[in-house]
């Protein structure tokens, strides 16, 4: 587990759903994250959302009466995973800073 | 006012499909239905909505569900592909915007055209055998000749898929 690197989509997906959300706002909150670099278009993220759920890493939270909007959440695991890539990005951007000496 | 245009496109030239829906809603004609060849649209707001299509394995609700809950609409299904379209928003609209989603799309339209291409290449065969093992039949060198153009073109076709997949894998 300790070898896992996720992608960028995968990584913000992640931290998106430390709250609750549906589809839509995890596409704004990425986007406002990530100062609108990155996008996730609808089918995209569907994808990334089923296999996240496949991993489970997030889960799709019971649907309220009447409401077509699913919400999803981060489980245990997937915080787990998302702790270990913040590991392995601090490392990146230690290195980085030591040995372009930009601190 | 609608309209129905009058349009082929063939399943390896999606996108240019989609450009052209798109060239339509510059022209005020936004697509109400499509069908094979129809296409029927309605003068409305030049360049109010803007067009995407999918070759889809999974229609369940779940994922219509969703698509609409991000502002797009379904105006169409037709065979796997389904017609979307969202309102002009100013940027580019589409359904894929990453290397892996976008390869695994084409994917799945280069398993459905191979599976087409080797029941095509069965009857081609089977009819090669049974001109040369009956009695000649002018028939059975037209049948022959309408299955070998089917291969050929099916055959381009995957070839076509995979330029667009080589040229992904490039540009990222």
């Amino acid at each position: 587990m300790e070898n896992i690197t996720l992608t960028e989509a995968y990584y913000y997906i992640l931290l998106s759903l430390f709250e609750p959300l549906h589809g839509y706002g995890i596409m704004q909150k990425v986007e406002t994250m990530s100062n609108g670099r990155l996008t996730l278009a609808a089918g995209t993220l569907y994808g990334a959302l089923t296999s996240l759920i496949d991993k489970e890493w997030i889960e799709a939270l019971p649907q309220e009466k009447g409401s077509r909007k699913k919400e999803y959440i981060i489980t245990a695991l997937g915080k787990e995973i998302a702790k270990i890539e913040l590991k392995r990005l601090e490392e990146l951007v230690a290195n980085g800073k030591k040995i372009m000496e930009v601190i | 006012m609608t309209k129905t245009f009058f349009k082929l496109f063939f399943v390896w030239d999606y996108e240019k499909e989609e450009q052209w829906l798109n060239e339509m809603s510059k022209k005020g004609w936004q697509l109400v239905s499509p069908g094979l060849g129809f296409y029927k649209f309605k003068k409305d707001t030049p360049n109010k909505y803007n067009y995407a299509l999918e070759f889809v394995s999974d229609n369940s609700n779940d994922y219509i569900d969703f698509l609409e809950e991000t502002g797009i609409e379904v105006i169409g299904k037709y065979f796997n592909w389904n017609y979307y379209r969202k309102l002009n928003d100013g940027k580019p609209f589409e359904i894929y915007n990453d290397q892996e989603s976008k390869i695994s799309h084409l994917e799945r339209i280069k398993r459905f055209l191979t599976v087409f291409l080797v029941i095509e290449g069965f009857f081609l065969f089977y009819n090669i055998i049974d001109m040369f093992t009956s009695d000649f039949d002018k028939y059975d060198l037209y049948s022959t000749f309408i299955f070998l153009i089917i291969v050929l073109l099916f055959t381009y076709g995957i070839y076509r898929i995979d330029t667009i997949i080589k040229k992904i894998k490039k540009i990222n």
